[in-house]
């Protein structure tokens, strides 16, 4: 990846921004929530409406869980838009360039995965250059070919991918068609600002707020992976590969991403919330232009991605997180897609081939060496990686099986751990013992201490188990 | 909760009756990555027949559920954190048995007294719960 000083340090103040400016939001938000409690209303610096929306019928309160239910499924969706589906999005973006400011450029250039979409652009910009200053009149459509089979050689995961390839092509043609001027801006960066919040704000008592923070917007956003930020890392990777990173542009949401929205749209279409007719539509068609995958809003053209075709995912401690051991996580129309174990992003081939010892031991980033070392077995990772034995003893009231001890060196894993291994008391239907690894702190000197320290017991408690299965 | 437990392990634990083979007793017993340990509190939830699930398996994955048997138990479910793995909290009065039943590990039989249920956490970047 070549991203040279400037550009990666002004990435990260843009990041740094961009995190300032949600945790200032997050705050307002919270100081909302907290500072009256008991639901007494504050008028300091909120106009009262004679209609504020105070509490819910038994009705709409009963209407939660299936507005919760279809927000999931909402934000969760597998199947392709339909062209309805599609004209509904088209106007909700026209509407965004509108509040803007900026003529809608009617041209859609739409994409089967967020990796076209994030490498069309800048790749058309590089064909268009190129174009310009060769003599030699190369014609449109091998330029473009020839840019995209590189980007095939600099980005794996598109190269490897041969409808990714064929939709980066004709999306940089589309591109390149759109412009022909040769030269196109970003036309804004983030949702354009309306004074809907507001109007909503003062609509709703503190109290209904937080209901629906809590019994909307919540359980929804626990519910739903967060695909737009496990995107991020590789998009950025990837336009990285082909250009400057100054090319990088952040996504527009797409209809994965949970955002307060959500308790927007319960006010407004189950509670019945009393808004003007121009604040209603507004909130409506704001929401529309989130309702396809993400998107990239240009002065030229506008870029945008259709749904995944498929999601993997699990439930852990009541939130849903991206996992899938054998293939994508997340795979879109062309076959492109995304690995996780267990919530985090890892390479491709690590799911798929799996890594030997070296390998794992070459991979920089810990939370993906942790992700590597799990995917083949703690168990099996010890022994051919050699750990060193501290300490073995019998396990409590599991007869004829000992609890092993490990020391992992520093360089495995970004913090100070050691390995136990225990051997289940049960045995499998095929008469073997299923072997299971627990990282403890270096603070367990013992066996025992640490098998102890699992359960958070006193080791005299753990030795004098009674009976384990 | 149960509705899935029931739905996914009727058959298994078909083969796994209160039996005499599965000792009744009153100290620390260990299913799996739970753990029965005697403790002062005191449960007000009735377990119902259908069992009380007090640990749901990742991924349609097995789950530990609490039965009562021979009389009532009670069994309060709590949020487990990782300074405190108490998972739920069990009471068997005198006179009743309960039984904590998994698909794998099959039925552990608790005697009368108060226990909590943990859950075995392991050491992460973050202290976090072992999922099963």
């Amino acid at each position: 990846m070549l991203v040279t000083h400037t550009d990666e340090k002004e990435w990260w103040v843009n990041l740094l921004n961009r995190t300032i400016e949600g945790f200032a939001n997050l705050i307002d938000s919270l100081v909302d929530l907290i500072d009256v409690d008991g639901g007494e209303e504050s008028d300091t610096f909120r106009r009262t409406r004679p209609t504020q929306l105070t509490e819910l019928s038994a009705d709409q309160r009963d209407r939660m869980a299936a507005f919760v239910t279809e927000r999931i499924d909402y934000a969760r969706r597998t199947m392709p838009l339909t062209e309805h589906e599609w004209a509904v999005w088209e106007a909700g973006a026209r509407k965004c360039y509108e509040l803007v400011g900026v003529p809608w450029p009617g041209e859609v250039v739409k994409v089967p995965s967020p990796v076209v979409g994030a490498l069309a652009p800048p790749i058309a910009e590089s064909v268009i250059r190129q174009l310009g200053k060769s003599k030699s009149g190369i014609s449109v459509e091998s330029a473009v070919r020839s840019a995209v089979d590189s980007a095939g050689r600099s980005v794996p995961s598109v190269g490897d991918t041969p409808l990714a390839g064929e939709a980066l092509y004709q999306a940089v043609r589309d591109v390149i068609d759109a412009t022909p001027s040769g030269v196109f801006r970003s036309a804004f960066d983030g949702m354009p600002a309306t004074p809907m919040y507001e109007e909503i704000h003062s609509a709703v008592s503190r109290r209904m707020l937080r209901t629906c923070f809590y019994e909307a917007f919540e359980p929804v956003l626990y519910a739903v992976p967060d695909v737009d930020t496990a995107i991020r890392t590789p998009l950025h990777a990837a336009v990285c590969a082909v250009s400057s990173a100054k090319k990088w542009r952040i996504p527009l949401a797409g209809r994965s991403q949970v955002g307060f929205d959500v308790g927007w749209a319960f006010l407004r279409d189950v509670a019945a919330l009393d808004l003007d007719h121009e604040t209603r539509e507004n909130s409506l068609v704001i929401e529309n232009s989130q309702s396809a995958g993400c998107w990239w809003p240009f002065h030229e053209f506008v870029v945008v991605c259709g749904l995944p075709t498929e999601l993997h995912t699990e439930t852990v401690d009541g939130s849903s997180r991206l996992h899938n051991a054998d293939g994508r996580a997340v795979r879109w129309g062309d076959g492109w897609g995304i690995h996780a174990w267990h919530g985090i992003t890892v390479p491709c081939d690590l799911i798929e081939n799996g890594w030997d010892a070296k390998r794992i031991m070459a991979e920089r980033n810990a939370e993906v060496r942790r992700c590597a070392i799990e995917h083949i077995g703690w168990d099996r990772f010890v022994t051919t990686a050699g750990f060193k034995l501290i300490d073995q003893a019998p396990d409590p009231a599991n007869p004829g099986q000992v609890l092993r001890l490990y020391n992992v060196p520093r360089s495995v894993l970004d913090h100070r751990a050691r390995i136990l291994l225990c051997v289940n008391a049960t045995t499998e239907r095929s008469g073997t013992r299923r072997v299971y690894a627990l990282s403890v702190p270096t603070t367990c000197r013992t066996a025992l201490a640490a098998a102890a320290w699992s359960f958070d017991v006193p080791e005299q408690a753990y030795e004098q188990l009674a009976r384990a299965t | 909760m149960t509705a899935e437990f029931n739905s996914i392990e009727d058959g298994a634990l078909a083969q796994w009756e209160f039996d005499a083979d599965v000792p009744v007793l009153a100290g620390a017993q260990r299913q799996g990555d739970v753990l029965v340990l005697p403790a002062q509190v005191a449960a007000t939830t009735v377990v119902p027949t259908s069992g009380t699930a007090v640990l749901v398996g990742e991924n349609a994955g097995n789950s530990h559920v609490i039965y009562a048997a021979d009389g009532p138990a009670y069994c309060d479910i709590v949020t487990p954190y990782f300074e405190n793995l108490r998972i739920a909290t069990l009471t068997v009065p005198v006179g009743s048995t309960a039984y904590l039943g998994h698909a794998e590990h099959g039925y552990m039989g608790i005697a009368p007294g108060n226990y909590e249920i943990r859950r075995q956490r392991e050491m992460a970047a973050r202290v976090r719960m072992v999922a099963d």
